[in-house]
């Protein structure tokens, strides 16, 4: 979780991934590994919004199914193989945010984002650290604090 | 008032400081005990562990720390010069002291924010009641002691400073530099003041931050001076040579004579004694003002050096948690590198295994490798391993806090208290183990004039003890108080409604002591503030239930109670059953599974039916609720898998019992049960369609839980799920599998209450005590073994004549002079069929296994012959001995609405075999005079009557008979009886009571006595031993009857 030398006290370097047809974004020190093509074994009775349970090399993750999250459309199991898991820590725990796929590392300058709406769409605001403003599309930075917390 | 936060520093002392507080409360204790007969050994180790967290602390500067433990310090000196006596009020003082004092260090960085003027001032109202009324002035005198540049470096009590002269020590100002005499020399400063506590007192040690400012003084260009005020009996000169320190470091206060006294007290104790202005800015800053010393001295590491280092770490923002670091043996350590070798060995051996294609190579390592995994777990396990004493001991507390409070007297006694538990569990037991110490003192052991009335000693006895059996620990909390009292339990139930009279009656004395265990049931009269609320019981329970646990009590009147709690001795791994619903496979832990129960596709409709919404299952007379598994999680999406084809395809049934839709409304769940039964005739017979119930115990009832497929049994390691599962109480946590998939523990209290079961189990309870009541009628229970020999023809069995039941293939029957037999380990078990000699229908032959139920005669294994294995059950069904009597066949009863056979295992040996079957009524009948004697049979089954009475006359007895007890007596008193024979159920007179009415008659005080009974149980056979049984035996065993009787008769 260093900063990398080039990053100066005005950038944020972001992860940039899609979630539906949402952008959004999250700072890339929160972020532990991307991992693909993983079991994920269902947990039921569990809130809507968790999508089960990864083996994270002997720890256990849970996996936040970030559309549920933000109530947008659901897929289907096909369309589900081929998502990607961006893990965080959360805590002491590892959380894994289920997204369609990640497509960029980006750097942002924090001129360049300003403080996020109280809502973004349908979306609760708190879960935005701030809406980034890239070359063509506004990307929704996550604020993982209060998006993990536990209801 | 700033602390020093060095973190490592901080770290080894909390550790160490909690390590002396957690022994100091018991040595409190004893010192108690001891009174005025002091034991200077405890006295001086508590000394010593307040004293040296005094150092630790005034080094640390946690003022507040400091200052409690130096006047709890204080009392304890005076207590080890022997100038106070210990008294109860003392000794209570220093324990709030010594509580506070934990409670201060375990938040060690908040310490210095905590209120302690409380105990302070109780502490110094001990000392001013103790010392002598013209050294009282001496308490509020301070001195100002110092050095040379720095006269006010201390402040001191007069009278602490009078007794240390007193006691013949020199007082010196001791200068060390943190940099040059402590880091450099790699020490830690709390070495170096641990080291300065064993050659003297401590009494204020100071660092003089200020002057690393003051970089001007050219004798040191970088110095962090720490002085210490010290005294000792040592001279100077030695004192240099002992810490190791130039010479000029030690001055003598009185020598420079700056020990000038204040006349007005010292500012306020509490709030700023005069060293705090001595301050440590906080980390960040320190690191700042450093940085020119830094360039000046690059070689030497400023001190305290780790604070650089830790600059980037973000500032601890919680309390330091000491339970997160775990003292461990070395000895494991080494054994744990040891096995780490072996596990490098055996990987390097398996790749150049598999490099090289060696399959026996990889054979070898993999046995190899099974073998040092074991044995590492086993030693990672035996790291996690806590003695049990570590809960025990605090109980020394709480025993004489509440003794106090309750005016009553107790004597605890602690054993096994280096029985060693997992970690965890040892700290999840500290709370239901003192709510059940607590109700021991408050409930069970009375007030001593209350005892000595009764006759006891007026001490009661409280013993805590802990042992292992048979894989599991054992916890018994023992008191001799009153015992729980059963019968006003039994009244609050009542008026609870958690059972009705009936119920209760039939209770036996241990299961309705266990009613405390109910929710909301308390016996104590008044509510106190210890105990009686009604809350509590019924939550120990849960609680350690959860931790796998089984409680049991065990109690009588007026001479106590013991409560008895298994554990398991580790949570980590654990046992377990995995199982697969729906494709998905869940881990079922084992300590809660009883059994597991196969219901074949034909019998579902027999055995499993609904009770209002629920599901339940008849096991051995017994209604079991029952869930689906699927249900319980709400899986929606069913498939099943298609006999013929063996593919999976979409269940078009609904849930077997869909609560969801039950809510309220009641016909669409007729129909759904209709169309379930539809969909079932397809697949009816098909071994996939049969239903896998496993029997789980979940604390106060059990229930069945339905699942698709058994897979295995493992172990596991449990792994805990994430915050967001907190609240999925059906799940225990998680394992990962060996293929790498995580698998779900299922946590079967948090299902059965998540269906509501418990209220579901209480209907079903209902019911069950229906079938109960016709039981009670007569009390007489049997155990058969229902089993199906042809078509639809129902047979029963005596349970407790088989010695075993084996499954065979009927390819391996042979037949060999005419008679059927099987080998079976190396002998030749001969086998029959019932159909050879009674007139009942022929067994199916075209099956391909079929069942033997072996039993022994005259010494001898035999079989019987039987197709199928339906059931056991406990009845008292009335057996006609008339209707269907006939060879093999002792007559019959109803069993579930079906005419049952019951078989005569003996008849049918005997008829086809009748020389093995006579052997003893040849004996007998050799010698003569046997005729003489008389036999008294005592049972009020006609049935049973008939077939003692038979054998026995076969036996060549003369026989006399009577229904019950006091029939007997009067046979007894009239005939010349020889020998009796008694049921123990009987109406008006039973057998025990009997026994004991005929063995208060001198004469018979040799008679023989035998009873007979259909459940033998060593508790029985206790009870009836006591009372003046000779011998306990099986209703229908005549073989072994007649061997008892001949012996008796005969010898």
């Amino acid at each position: 979780m260093q900063h990398s030398e080039h990053i100066d006290e005005n950038t944020r370097e972001l992860a940039i991934f899609m979630v539906g047809d949402m952008p959004c974004g999250i700072d890339t020190e929160l972020v532990q590994e991307i991992i693909k093509n993983t079991q994920i074994t269902e947990v039921h009775r569990a809130p809507e919004y968790v999508k089960g349970v990864i083996n994270l090399r002997g720890e256990i993750a849970t996996i936040i199914d970030l559309r549920k999250k933000f109530n947008l459309l659901t897929y289907d199991n096909d369309e589900s193989k081929n998502m990607e898991i961006v893990v965080v820590r959360h805590g002491d725990e590892p959380i894994g945010l289920l997204v369609d796929r990640v497509s960029d590392v980006v750097l942002a300058n924090k001129d360049n984002i300003s403080p996020p709406p109280s809502n973004v769409g349908n979306i609760n605001g708190a879960f935005f650290d701030g809406i980034f403003a890239m070359e063509q599309e506004l990307v929704s930075v996550l604020n993982p604090g209060e998006l993990l917390k536990d209801q | 008032m700033a602390i020093i936060e060095e973190d490592e520093t901080l770290l080894a002392f909390t550790e160490e400081a909690l390590e002396h507080l957690d022994g100091i409360e018991a040595d409190l204790l004893s010192i108690e005990e001891n009174g005025a007969d002091i034991d200077s050994d405890v006295v001086n180790k508590v000394f010593r562990a307040v004293h040296s967290i005094k150092g630790g602390a005034g080094f640390l500067g946690l003022e507040r720390v400091k200052d409690l433990s130096h006047s709890a310090e204080n009392i304890l000196n005076m207590i080890r010069n022997e100038e106070l006596v210990p008294t109860p009020a003392i000794v209570s003082v220093l324990l709030g002291a010594t509580d506070q004092l934990t409670a201060m260090i375990t938040d060690v960085t908040n310490s210095n924010d905590v209120d302690i003027s409380n105990h302070v001032n109780n502490l110094k109202d001990v000392l001013e009641n103790s010392v002598p009324d013209d050294e009282k002035e001496d308490l509020e005198t301070f001195f100002h002691i110092g050095t040379e540049e720095k006269p006010e470096l201390f402040s001191v009590n007069k009278f602490e400073y009078e007794t240390a002269l007193k006691q013949g020590k020199n007082i010196f100002v001791i200068e060390y530099d943190l940099i040059t005499d402590i880091d450099a020399k790699d020490k830690t400063p709390l070495e170096v003041i641990n080291e300065l506590q064993q050659t003297g007192e401590l009494f204020d040690s100071v660092v003089d931050v200020a002057s690393v400012g003051g970089l001007d003084s050219e004798s040191s260009a970088m110095r962090l001076p720490l002085f210490v005020l010290f005294g000792t009996i040592l001279e100077p000169e030695l004192l240099i040579s002992f810490l190791d320190l130039p010479s000029g470091r030690i001055t003598d206060p009185r020598v420079t004579g700056h020990d000038k006294p204040v006349s007005e007290p010292a500012p306020d104790l509490l709030s700023t004694p005069p060293e705090s202005s001595v301050v440590l800015p906080p980390e960040t800053e320190i690191a700042h003002s450093l940085p020119p010393a830094k360039a000046d001295t690059p070689p030497t590491p400023p001190s305290p050096a780790p604070q650089v280092k830790k600059k980037q770490m973000p500032p601890p923002t919680k309390a330091f948690k000491a339970e997160s670091n775990l003292r461990v043996n070395v000895k494991i350590l080494d054994n744990l590198m040891t096995l780490a070798g072996e596990l490098v060995l055996t990987r390097n051996q398996l790749v150049q295994a598999v490099s090289s294609g060696n399959s026996q190579g990889v054979d070898n390592v993999s046995q190899r490798l099974d073998l040092v995994t074991s044995e590492l777990q086993e030693a990672i396990m035996s790291t996690r391993m806590q003695p049990v004493g570590n809960v025990f001991n605090k109980f020394k507390r709480v025993v004489r806090d509440l003794t106090r409070d309750l005016g009553k007297k107790i004597h605890l006694i602690i054993e096994g208290e280096d029985v060693d538990l997992d970690k965890t569990i040892i700290e999840a037991i500290g709370d239901p183990l003192t709510h059940l110490v607590r109700n021991s003192i408050d409930h069970g052991v009375e007030m001593p004039d209350e005892r000595v009335a009764k006759g006891k000693n007026d001490t009661g006895t409280l013993r805590l003890s802990a042992f292992h059996e048979g894989g599991q620990v054992i916890i018994e909390i023992e008191d001799d108080g009153a015992g729980i009292n059963t019968e006003r339990l039994k009244e609050k139930s009542l008026k609870m409604g958690t059972h009705d009279a009936a119920e209760l009656e039939a209770m036996s004395q241990r299961e309705l002591a266990k009613l405390i265990f109910t929710p909301g049931l308390s016996t104590a009269e008044a509510l106190s503030d210890i105990s009686g609320r009604g809350v509590g019981m019924d939550v120990v329970f849960t609680n350690l239930s959860k931790l796998g646990g089984v409680i049991d009590v065990d109690t009588e009147t007026d001479l106590g109670t013991t409560i008895i709690i298994k554990l398991p001795l580790t949570l980590a791994i654990i046992p377990s059953l995995i199982i697969q619903t729906q494709g998905e496979r869940y881990a079922i832990p084992q300590v809660n599974l009883v059994e597991l129960v196969r219901v074949p596709a034909g019998q579902i409709k027999n055995r499993i039916e609904k009770i209002g919404s629920a599901l339940v299952m008849r096991l051995r007379g017994e209604l079991l609720p029952l869930i689906h598994l699927a249900d319980a999680l709400g899986i929606e999406k069913r498939t099943f898998t298609d006999p013929k084809t063996g593919e999976v395809r979409t269940d078009q049934r609904q849930s077997i019992v869909d609560r969801r839709a039950s809510s309220g409304q009641n016909e669409p769940e007729l129909q759904e049960q209709e169309s379930r039964e539809n969909a079932n005739q397809d697949r009816r017979n098909n071994p996939y369609s049969a239903y896998n119930i496993l029997v789980l115990s979940s604390g106060d009832h059990n229930y069945g839980l339905i699942v698709d497929r058994l897979l295995d049994s493992e172990e596991i390691v449990v792994k805990p799920l994430g915050t967001h599962l907190r609240n999925c109480n059906v799940y225990a946590g998680a394992t990962i599998q060996g293929d790498g998939a995580v698998a779900l523990i299922l946590d079967v209290v948090g299902l059965s209450s998540s269906m509501n079961l418990s209220t579901v189990s209480d209907s079903v309870k209902s019911k069950s005590s229906l079938i109960h009541d016709d039981k009670q009628s007569s009390s007489d229970l049997q155990s058969l073994l229902i089993v199906q020999n042809g078509a639809d023809e129902q047979m029963a069995i005596p349970l407790t004549l088989i010695s075993r039941i084996e499954r065979i293939k009927a390819t391996d029957i042979a037949i060999t002079g005419g008679r059927r037999n099987i080998h079976y380990r190396n002998t030749s078990l001969p086998l029959f069929g019932i159909e050879e000699v009674a007139n009942v229908s022929y067994r199916d032959e075209s099956k391909e296994l079929c069942y033997v139920i072996v039993f022994t005669i005259c010494d001898r294994e035999v079989g019987v012959l039987m197709n199928e294995i339906i059931d056991i059950i406990e009845t008292n069904a009335v057996i006609d001995d008339a209707t269907h009597k006939q060879p093999g066949i002792l007559g019959s009863l109803i069993l579930n609405e079906q005419i049952t056979l019951l078989v005569d295992l003996y008849g049918i040996v005997a008829t086809i075999m009748p020389e093995w079957a006579i052997t003893s009524h040849d004996v007998l009948t050799g010698e003569d005079g046997s005729a003489e004697q008389n036999v008294l049979i005592v049972e009020d089954s006609l049935f049973f009557l008939n077939q003692i009475k038979v054998f026995i006359e076969e036996a060549g007895y003369n026989t006399y008979t009577a229904e019950d007890g006091l029939l007997a007596l009067d046979v007894l008193a009239t005939e010349n009886i020889d020998l009796i024979i008694t049921d123990i159920e009987m109406p008006n007179m039973d057998g025990l009571e009997l026994t004991r009415e005929v063995r208060k008659q001198e004469k018979f005080a040799n008679l023989p006595i035998i009873a007979v009974t259909s459940v033998a149980g060593e508790a029985a056979e206790e009870a009836g031993r006591l009372a003046g049984i000779n011998d306990y035996l099986i209703k229908l065993d005549r073989e072994k009857i007649i061997v008892h009787v001949n012996n008796y008769l005969h010898n």
